[in-house]
């Protein structure tokens, strides 16, 4: 690396000219815009403004990928999710058109030729299990969408190592091409890093300490195909940590192993809590049940303007609340699990995990029970899926951000963000950072890590960019002409 | 998805517009008891308890901890804004027969649906985001440079809005306590301005009307001359009661003698004979001020009334040798069951006429509603 803090024009902000880069010979690109990550949240913006008439040779789509959803589809299939699984969102989050209109279901509803994707629309919340989309629908939709904005123009398939404010406004995103450094200079930059992968908890980051060659700790993201397939041919313990849709999924998949090969295999589901239902929400057995992540009214209603109007402290804490994990309501697991219990191979201990220990080829997991006392699992094999990381600070590139910029994160991990997006302190000269995703986490919106949130921020940002001059405004005409592209399918 | 307060009354107010006119002139064009002005009074009065209604609902869902409710309920919305809104007009007296006013209102509710789902997703995107808000929502031009909620921000992060919040309990907590307020406000004086020509009605009530018809002596009152009614002659005594002796009726191929029928204790009220036509006698007679009402079989002597139409003429022969002219204002077909006795029978002080074919095998009452235009004394008066 050439550039250094300490040439930076100012101690505690660091900025970097052109001069600077010229005399490190680093080949400078310019642009308009640059959106760093590459995957879905990058996705949603650029369509945005492609679909208003940004032109591809404005917009540096930095990221690892070519693909805008790789990284999705990746966990999606780590978690043993195939085509035809059902993700969790609406029919009209629809990640690969702006409008929300058609949505999936009425794409599913044409394909199939029959109406029940849309009667499930409509049902949602009374009669039986709403709709989803498939992963393979979200897939192709992405990809059509990927290739008729011309994503591949915009990608470089290189990861972003840094990111600077230049001193005479706008940014410097730095790239390593080929062992070589490259500069991509832009006007605006955005940030739509998601998660560095599965969180660690102390408990289990303590584990990977003492234990650093273990395999007896997985994450449900960690590739888990020959531990599930060992467990059910020869039975045994298994410790399910989390209440989430990962926690389920994979309590489902061991209960068809356990029926498929008939071993006995036990689980011990950890649950941090027992939810009641004192809350209102449709809550038991160690469960809550929420059609989406948060609540509905959280995305466009009146808890999303609640949100808005709170400081920080009300608003995390509310964010936490109103997140907290929870999974649709679905029969099957339902039935599973009564059989479960009544069968006796499933227990739920609730508690804080202590400690998580090898012995003998097992794992103990250490429980601080409710009632203070402790009580040992032992295992052969622990799923943790406590989920995500969600701390921005664990990219690098943000990690420096941090170190020499006033840009700063809350106790959710994400950046400091405005109601418009843009980045507290992130700003240079006119030039404006945003962040969406799970980057901006504990902003002013509680959903930001959802399809339906990384539009409602690309709406919000372009409409920003516009305003500061890139970019046009999606005037109703504009939107309907575009809509009518996207419909007939024309290139961009 | 969820809307906010004021996402419900921008939206609502603006599907009025589109599709709401265009869907009632279609509505009056295609249903037939619906005149345009009817229609429109209707289109007004659903909006305006609409508003209300949208008031209602999101002080349930905001009495909810999640501040929301199963999205089907929102089709359930049909229900109390078809009737509420029948009522409504029914207590205006505006209001169509209540199967025009299902069909006129699903026509209106289905169109509202459709373009919400379809037509404002497309026009105004950020629009489903925000709630449904329709303004602020159109993209930013120069002049007009942040939408939505930048004001909040400028504030400063730690500026938390002026009204109480209690996110934090999740307890009930109306959001935006001041637009359900408004809301509030502007449906009860829609509401009262909408019913307030009801209120001089109801000081006679249909109920009295027939006693104050059969009042003999009664403050004499003249017909006004500025009358619709028109009346010909100045020394026509409209409180004076003289029984009708014959009834000629050229359009609808009618001329009998009338008999006078009361109504029986059950409420029913028949003709004594098939082939003659009869006088309601406790209500007013043909001339006097009020709605005379003669019934009869559609069968047989009322056979020619689904034929009449407006402007047609008809006389009444009297006792005392004078004639009534009266001018045929509309023709109705109805059922038994949704028969419209506020508008046939109904107080006037003008001399009206109703002729009432019943038809006992499908239970439709064909109804001619007139009213008096002359009176041409007996020769010997004259
Ligand atoms: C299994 C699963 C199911 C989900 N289901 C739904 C659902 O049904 N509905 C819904 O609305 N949401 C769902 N979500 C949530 C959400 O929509 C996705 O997580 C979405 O992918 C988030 O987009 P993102 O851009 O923030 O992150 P990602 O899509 O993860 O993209 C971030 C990208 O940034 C890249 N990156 C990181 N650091 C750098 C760097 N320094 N330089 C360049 N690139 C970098 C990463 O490689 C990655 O490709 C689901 C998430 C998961 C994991």
């Amino acid at each position: 690396m050439t550039i250094t803090p300490d040439q930076a024009t100012s101690a505690t902000e660091r900025l970097v000219s052109d001069d600077q880069l010229e005399a490190s010979r680093i080949p400078v690109t310019k642009v308009g815009f640059a959106t760093i990550g590459g995957g879905l949240g990058s996705f949603a913006l650029v369509n945005r403004l492609r679909i208003a008439g940004v032109p591809a040779e404005d917009i540096a789509v930095i990221g690892a990928h070519h693909s805008p959803g790789t990284t999705f589809f990746q966990r999606c299939t780590a978690l043993g999710l195939t085509g035809d699984s059902r993700l969790r969102s609406e029919s009209s989050a629809r990640i690969d058109n702006l409008w929300g209109f058609p949505g999936y279901a009425s794409q599913e509803a044409r394909r199939t030729r029959s109406p029940r994707p849309l009667l499930r629309d409509l049902l949602d919340g009374v009669g039986g299990e709403a709709y989803s989309p498939t992963v393979a629908a979200v897939r192709d939709g992405l990809d059509k969408e990927a290739r008729r904005i011309g994503w591949h123009r915009m990608t470089s398939g290189t990861p972003a190592d840094h990111l600077f404010k230049r001193v005479d406004g706008g940014y410097f995103v730095i790239c390593r091409e080929k062992g070589k450094l490259v500069a991509i200079q832009s006007d605006h930059a955005h940030l739509a890093l998601g998660a560095t992968g599965a969180r660690q908890p102390a408990d289990v980051a303590a584990f990977r300490e003492a234990f650093p060659t273990s395999t007896l700790l997985t994450s449900p993201y960690d590739d888990n195909a020959a531990t599930l397939s060992r467990l059910a041919n020869r039975g045994g313990q298994v410790v399910v940590r989390g209440a989430g849709p990962a926690a389920v999924h994979l309590l489902e998949q061991l209960a068809a192993a356990r029926a498929r090969h008939g071993r006995d295999l036990h689980i011990w589901h950890v649950l941090r809590s027992w939810p009641d239902g004192s809350s209102g929400r449709d809550e038991g057995l160690g469960f809550r049940h929420q059609r989406l992540e948060f609540p509905r009214s959280a995305y466009t209603g009146t808890l999303r303007e609640e949100l808005r109007g709170v400081d920080e402290d009300d608003r995390l804490e509310a964010i936490e609340r109103l997140g907290a994990p929870s999974t649709p309501r679905r029969k099957a697991v339902d039935d599973v699990l009564a059989q479960a219990r009544e069968a006796g191979w499933y227990d739920a201990v609730v508690g804080e995990v202590d400690t998580f220990a090898e012995r003998n080829g097992q794992i103990d997991t250490v429980v601080l029970l409710q009632n203070g006392e402790r009580m040992t699992v032992t295992a052969d094999h622990v799923f943790d899926a406590s989920g995500l990381e969600s701390d921005a600070g664990e990219h690098p590139l943000v990690a420096d951000l941090l170190a020499f910029s006033p840009v700063s994160t809350n106790r959710l991990g994400g950046l400091r963000t405005g109601t418009d997006w843009t980045v507290d302190g992130g700003d240079s000269g006119d030039g404006l950072l945003f962040a969406t995703g799970r980057t901006a986490r504990g902003g002013h919106y509680g959903p930001v890590d959802s399809f339906l949130g990384l539009q409602q921020a690309a709406l919000a940002i372009a409409d920003t960019l516009a305003a500061a001059g890139f970019g046009a405004p999606l005037t109703p005409l504009r939107s309907a002409r575009s809509w009518l592209h996207w419909i007939g399918g024309k290139s961009l | 998805m969820t809307p906010t307060l004021a996402g419900r009354l921008q939206t609502r107010i603006a599907l009025a517009v589109v599709p709401g006119l265009p869907v009632t002139a279609f509505s009056a064009a295609m249903l037939d008891k619906l005149t345009p002005a009817d229609a429109l009074v209707g289109l007004v009065a659903i909006t305006v308890v609409g508003l209300g209604w949208d008031a209602a609902y999101q002080a349930i869902q905001d009495r909810r901890w999640d501040r929301d409710w199963p999205r089907p309920f929102t089709l359930l919305s049909w229900i109390p804004e078809a009737f509420g809104s029948w009522l409504v007009l029914h207590l205006l007296d505006r209001a169509a027969p209540l199967g025009t006013h299902l069909a006129f209102f699903t026509a209106l509710w289905l169109a509202a649906l459709a373009v919400r789902a379809m037509v404002l997703p497309v026009l105004l995107p950020r629009s489903r985001h925000e709630g449904q808000r329709l303004r602020g929502v159109r993209g930013s031009t120069s002049d007009d440079p942040l939408p939505v909620a930048d004001s909040v921000e400028q504030t400063g992060p730690q500026h938390s809005r002026a009204r109480g919040f209690s996110l934090m309990g999740l307890k009930p907590q109306p959001g935006n306590g001041r637009l359900a307020t408004l809301a509030l406000f502007f449906g009860i004086v829609g509401a009262v301005v909408l019913l307030a020509p009801l209120l001089d009605n109801h000081h006679a009530g249909p109920m009295s009307a027939d006693a104050l018809m059969t009042k003999s002596g009664a403050a004499m009152d003249r017909a006004d001359k500025n009358d619709r009614s028109g009346a010909t002659s100045t020394d026509w005594d409209t409180s004076r009661r003289v029984l009708p002796s014959s009834i000629v009726f050229h359009g609808a191929d009618l001329a009998t003698t009338l008999t006078m029928t009361l109504m029986k204790p059950d409420g029913v009220l028949v003709t004594p004979d098939e082939q003659h036509a009869a006088w309601y006698g406790q209500g007013a007679a043909p001339g006097q001020r009020g709605p005379a009402v003669v019934i009869g079989s559609s069968d047989a002597v009322f056979k020619g009334l689904r034929d009449a139409h407006r402007g047609q003429r008809l006389q009444v022969a009297r006792k005392d040798h004078s004639t009534v002219t009266f001018v045929v204002d509309s023709v109705d077909t109805v059922d038994a069951a949704s028969f419209p006795t506020q508008k046939v029978y109904g107080a006037s002080p003008r001399p009206l006429l109703r002729l009432v074919g019943y038809d006992a095998a499908s239970g439709r009452n064909t109804i001619v509603f007139a009213h008096a235009v002359s009176l041409r004394k007996s020769p010997t008066e004259g």
